[in-house]
């Protein structure tokens, strides 16, 4: 059987398909071992790369990837010591990673652009319980900065970060017990409907590039 | 207009707390309320008469009813509860379409840049409070959203303004009815997110049964004060956790050669996760590779270490 690996994002998409009773399981499968990258996707990308890179200070506008943004009103974030970091952890027989945007101590903080604002959608979201418990950390608080896309002549993608949400939530009791049970959900679909017979068998795409000298 | 980057600053005492309840119609929302430290209730839905324990309560018909109060008004209480939450952010949307039609929209509702102003003077508001020292209890009716076979408990507020209800607590607990261990029909609060519901549990708190007001006349100005132990405890755990890891990122930071790295293995082993974390990914940038056998970093094939 091969080591079964998902990242943190691709159990969130499972777990929308499993809440989704009109949602088609080639969807899911396309989903867990594609590589397709939107173009929100790349804002999303290009915005992290440009956050990751920040010393204190002030800036106007951030250039990234071919994405400009332009911040259109006045904006506080604070600099965590350490960013962009993965870890793993095994679940029983299916290992899910993730990647913090940045971590103090015990506190997790991640970052969304996004053109609207809805706390429930990362409520929902398993995403934060898995940083929690992978990383060990007691509160997760969501950097969501809403903006929109500006008409530009050329190809160039220009967006104005129009608002800043700050959103919170923090550990709690059976935390563990809810990632544990989603991920064996996922191993068992995964053994059923993405397997294949044979020591070579591909279960996702994932490659976990970062060796953790910490697991 | 700028992004500013500031030292990050985690808070150390947590003096005051905001706190959402929400709950179908007829459970007793705004009795548990009143089991709060000294409450004042802000009566948006005129049902303060409703509750069985029922203390000081004010008629609000307007936003203006609790946007003038201050600090010698709310002197004598210690919690400030808003009933119901939804109610009192619709008296402020209408007082910010009064203020400037462009607001609002034509069916009443709030223009985007009137949601803009909500969202600043709701927070405003609630800064103010919590700078008189007091703790504010956000009572909110429950909807339920149909998914399949499925619902899901959350908030009922008008649009956008159940955003800023979400981000301006910091606990929310939903209140609901079962079977009790003594088999009579009983009432719980639960902070944890559920499938179905939402919540915050700062506290750490597993369900709590809700007592009769007769019982434990001061419940929920007990459960208040655990979750600012709690936080306050996870406070104190994350100033001495961010003090090693800021010591820690200090000595990684100066570290240059392959030897200095390997050097460090052992004691990094004792260090917090991020900061093996840190260590890691700065020994990778350096272009070393970990040799899991060797239990030491090597210099990448393809990759010359100047």
């Amino acid at each position: 059987m091969p080591e079964l690996i998902y990242r943190v994002s691709q159990v969130d998409v499972f777990r929308s398909w499993e809440d989704d009773p009109d949602a088609d399981m080639n969807w899911l499968i396309k989903e867990l071992t594609g590589k397709v990258e939107t173009p929100d996707m790349k804002r999303g990308t290009a915005f992290h790369a440009a956050l990751e890179k920040l010393g204190t200070g002030e800036v106007e506008r951030i250039d990234s990837q071919g994405h400009t943004f332009i911040f259109d009103g006045d904006f506080e974030l604070p600099a965590f010591p350490v960013r962009e970091i993965r870890k793993s952890k095994d679940y029983g027989g299916i290992t899910v990673s993730g990647k913090v945007d940045a971590i103090n101590g015990h506190h997790v903080l991640d970052h969304k652009a996004a053109t609207w604002f809805d706390a429930e959608r990362y409520f929902k979201k398993y995403q934060w319980r898995y940083y929690l418990d992978i990383f060990g950390a007691d509160r997760f608080t969501w950097y969501v900065w809403e903006m929109q896309e500006a008409d530009t002549t050329d190809d160039s993608r220009v967006f104005v970060v129009r608002d800043l949400h700050v959103l919170e939530q923090y550990r709690y009791p059976h935390l563990e017990r809810d990632c544990r049970d989603l991920a064996l959900r996922l191993k068992s679909f995964a053994e059923q409907h993405l397997v294949k017979p044979g020591p070579q068998s591909i279960v996702a795409s994932l490659e976990i590039t970062d060796e953790d000298i910490a697991s | 207009m700028t992004l500013r980057i500031i030292k990050a600053n985690e808070p150390i005492q947590v003096t005051r707390l905001n706190l959402c309840i929400y709950a179908p119609p007829g459970v007793g929302k705004t009795s548990l309320g009143f089991t709060a430290e000294d409450p004042l209730d802000l009566d948006f839905d005129n049902g303060a008469y409703r509750a069985c324990n029922r203390k000081d309560s004010v008629a609000c018909s307007r936003w203006s009813d609790v946007s003038d109060m201050d600090a010698e008004d709310l002197a004598p209480y210690q919690t400030i509860i808003v009933d119901t939450a939804g109610r009192a952010l619709d008296k402020l949307s209408a007082d910010i379409i009064a203020d400037n039609v462009k607001n609002g929209k034509k069916d009443g509702s709030l223009s985007l840049q009137g949601f803009g102003v909500l969202k600043s003077r709701f927070a405003a508001w609630l800064k103010v409070v919590n700078g008189f020292g007091k703790d504010v209890v956000l009572i909110c009716h429950m909807d339920e959203q149909r998914n399949g076979d499925d619902v899901i408990e959350r908030l009922d507020a008008q649009g956008s303004s159940k955003n800023e209800i979400y981000k301006s607590v910091d606990a929310m607990g939903r209140v609901f009815v079962r079977q009790g261990k003594d088999k009579k029909t009983q009432r719980f609060l639960d902070f944890s997110p559920r499938e179905g519901a939402f919540g915050k549990n700062p506290g750490q708190l597993e369900e709590l049964e809700i007592p009769h007001p007769d019982k434990n006349p001061r419940f929920l100005a007990e459960v208040i004060a655990q979750i600012k132990a709690k936080l306050n405890a996870m406070s104190a755990d994350q100033v001495a956790e961010q003090s090693r890891l800021d010591e820690w990122k200090t000595a990684i930071d100066d570290l240059a050669s392959l030897d200095d790295f390997n050097l460090l293995i052992g004691n990094v082993r004792n260090a917090p996760d991020a900061a093996k974390m840190y260590f890691h990914s700065k020994a990778t940038d350096k272009g070393f590779t970990f040799n899991k056998k060797a239990m030491q970093y090597e210099v990448k094939p393809e990759k010359a270490y100047a």
